[in-house]
């Protein structure tokens, strides 16, 4: 299983704060818990995506591989002043 | 006294905290940007609004505060940032953000970039927020605010204050050449959780 971390806006979305959920790369466990949770994929794919505390832009985006035990983290950056 | 220009873009919660937290450092000069004055939702959140201060330009009371606390030369632009008026950055070495919304964080990002400027970055929403050190280059607003909609969340006074003094913070490593580690990095922070990450956007 995958941990999923929610800060920010992905918080507010699920109402949770944490989530496990299974996906052999990043699209698929988005895509189950888009299914899971009733949201639209490209909802989630919004978020700033980090595995293992490394932003996705820096691996292989949304085909990238996870293992049993990696930490997702997605969150959504601030805009207010 | 810091040998340093320093413009404030916003004076809402960040901005009216960061003024108060850099005229007590004491910087050469402060430029202090924004057409608003002070309404009855200011209140809970930002250091100068009060029931005296309603209806009252916010570069005044900011200017006037400073006067107080500091020998800094302040300018007081009561405009808000638009493309027709980037001028009024012109004489800043150091741009920083306490803005309440990203189209007008765009403009200012290409504008630093073109002018060879840096941008010290902060926003707030509800009890989250984030910071970072935006050098000319690299685009770090763009990159952070990729595919992203604004969303208006209620803040709070205190988780207000923690970015604006993490905004300072960040502000004196970049005076004190002690960056290395912010370069290309953003500072989460998310209050529900008390915690704070630096990770590299």
């Amino acid at each position: 299983m995958i941990k999923v971390l929610l800060y920010g806006e992905a918080r507010l979305i699920f109402n949770v704060k944490e989530i496990e959920e299974k996906g052999s790369t990043v699209k698929e466990l988005l895509s189950n818990l888009a299914l899971r949770y009733d949201k639209k994929y490209k909802d989630l794919k919004k978020f700033l995506i980090y595995v293992n505390d490394v932003n996705i832009t820096a691996l292989r985006m949304f085909r990238t591989k996870l293992n049993d035990g990696d930490v997702i983290m997605m969150l959504s950056p601030s805009s207010g002043g | 006294m810091i040998n340093k220009t320093i413009a404030i873009v916003g004076l809402g919660g960040l901005g009216g905290f960061v003024c108060e937290y850099i005229g007590r450092l004491g910087f050469e000069k402060i430029i202090l940007i924004d057409k608003d004055k002070f309404s009855k939702s200011n209140i809970n959140r930002q250091l100068l609004c009060t029931t005296n201060t309603l209806d009252t330009y916010k570069t005044d009371n900011y200017e006037e505060k400073l006067k107080l606390i500091s020998d800094s030369k302040v300018i007081n632009h009561k405009e808000f940032i638009t493309l027709d008026n980037l001028y009024l950055l012109d004489g800043a070495d150091i741009i920083i953000d306490c803005l309440d919304n990203i189209s007008t964080r765009l403009i200012i990002e290409k504008y630093a970039s073109n002018n060879n400027k840096v941008i010290i970055h902060g926003a707030i929403g509800e009890k989250t927020g984030q910071v970072c050190l935006c050098l000319p280059s690299y685009k770090m607003l763009s990159k952070l605010y990729k595919n992203t909609s604004e969303i208006k969340k209620q803040t709070y006074g205190y988780a207000v204050s923690l970015i604006a003094s993490l905004e300072v913070e960040v502000l004196m490593k970049y005076i004190n050449n002690d960056y290395a580690d912010l370069v290309d990095k953003v500072i989460y922070v998310d209050l529900n959780d008390l915690e704070i990450k630096k990770l590299k956007l």
